[in-house]
């Protein structure tokens, strides 16, 4: 059945909003959407071990019971739900390809915190060379969210402000090092440009974190409803596309 | 049901021995993490919490059996016998809270994380 424009609401079969297009090529990455993911449980309130992402096959894993984030619905969305005391998840051995350039886009909501606390980040300190990490709580002071990246020279952070706890929020960050490029954007606004030189190098191979530092520090307290990483800058039209189809998943209106 | 459960940095590797007898696998050996959590006395804390099922307080309770995995049962007991219920973390005790908001549990148990900048 053919639906008109504008029929397609997000829905989880709307071939407008389906973020594997955007990796068309050979690009690294994936997009975790909770809906269309292969989880170890669809049960709401109980632990998730592991999740397969629908668009490119990359496996998140909690080996340990009581660290594991728990799968919940929010109605109809789905989402993880990170305690903020020890929950996290990691991804082994991923390769971000010989590439310096990233987009991620988030689809969160934060919990009451006054923690620093990470989202995603690749190596277990993002201080190092070639990592990179979107933080919900950036700086603990300020209490900002926001997204860091760096090569062989120094770490370069891009703020978006406070985000507010308890509502749906899109973040993207966006990092190229050769460009001394590192981005933040809030609900589709582009928040802040840092062009501090990041230095040369593409991005460490490693294990990618969910939800916490290393799986052993600045643990997310809230929810994660879609995630998309890809080792390329998107165009403007790709990220309008992605943060749309992040808003989908969580009822944020752009 | 959510239990969590501050554990002082000297009792972590025994409490760990616990969460293996306790757990579901030899990965259940990993439960208490760094002591990034500290009292108001400056004492220094692991923190884990998870959903558990109905019978976990009677089974920490209960004598402990050997995992297919594997524990030293000895330092397993040492942690079993600090176990406290409903009482803020102390540095001797294996301070337990059950509550479905981790962090309002840890609130009660009466430490706060500690971030590195």
């Amino acid at each position: 059945m053919m639906l008109g424009m504008g029929l397609w609401p997000g829905s989880v079969a709307s071939p407008r909003l389906d973020p594997a297009r955007l990796f068309a090529g050979s690009e690294s990455g994936f997009a975790l959407d909770l809906a269309r993911d292969t989880l170890s449980t669809m049960t709401p309130g109980t632990g998730v071990s592991s999740i397969t992402t629908f668009v490119k096959g990359m496996t998140f894993a909690q080996a340990t019971s009581t660290k594991r984030p728990t799968y919940q619905l929010d109605g109809q969305l789905p989402y993880l739900q990170f305690d903020g005391v020890d929950d996290g998840m990691s991804m082994g051995g991923f390769s971000m390809g010989a590439t310096d350039a990233v987009t991620v886009v988030a689809a969160i909501r934060r919990s009451q915190s006054a923690n620093l606390e990470d989202v995603i980040g690749l190596t277990t300190n993002p201080g190092n060379a070639g990592a990179f990490v979107l933080a919900s709580t950036y700086d603990a002071a300020s209490n900002t969210a926001g997204f860091s990246s760096r090569g062989s020279g120094s770490v370069s952070a891009a703020r978006a402000g406070s985000t507010a706890q308890g509502t749906p929020v899109i973040l993207t960050g966006q990092a190229d090092i050769s460009l001394d490029r590192s981005l933040i954007r809030r609900n589709g606004a582009e928040i802040q440009l840092n062009a501090g030189d990041q230095g040369t190098g593409n991005w460490s191979a490693g294990d990618l974190f969910l939800g916490a530092r290393g799986d052993t520090s600045r643990f997310f307290n809230g929810r994660i409803y879609a995630l998309l990483l890809i080792n390329r800058i998107l165009t403007t039209e790709e990220l309008v596309f992605a943060e749309a189809w992040a808003a989908s998943r969580c009822g944020v209106t752009l | 049901m959510r239990v969590t459960i501050a554990c002082p940095e000297a009792l972590i590797e025994d409490a760990n021995q616990l969460a293996r007898c306790l757990g579901y696998s030899a990965d259940d050996g990993l439960t208490y993490g760094l002591p990034i959590w500290r009292d108001a006395g400056g004492a220094r804390y692991a923190v884990a919490s998870g959903i558990v099922s109905d019978g976990f307080a009677a089974a920490a309770a209960s004598p402990l059996i050997l995992p297919p995995w594997g524990a030293d049962l000895e330092a397993a007991a040492r942690a079993q016998a600090a176990v406290t219920v409903g009482l803020p973390a102390d540095p001797d005790h294996l301070a337990a809270f059950f509550g479905d908001d981790a962090l309002a549990a840890v609130a009660a148990l009466g430490v706060t994380r500690v971030d590195e900048e």
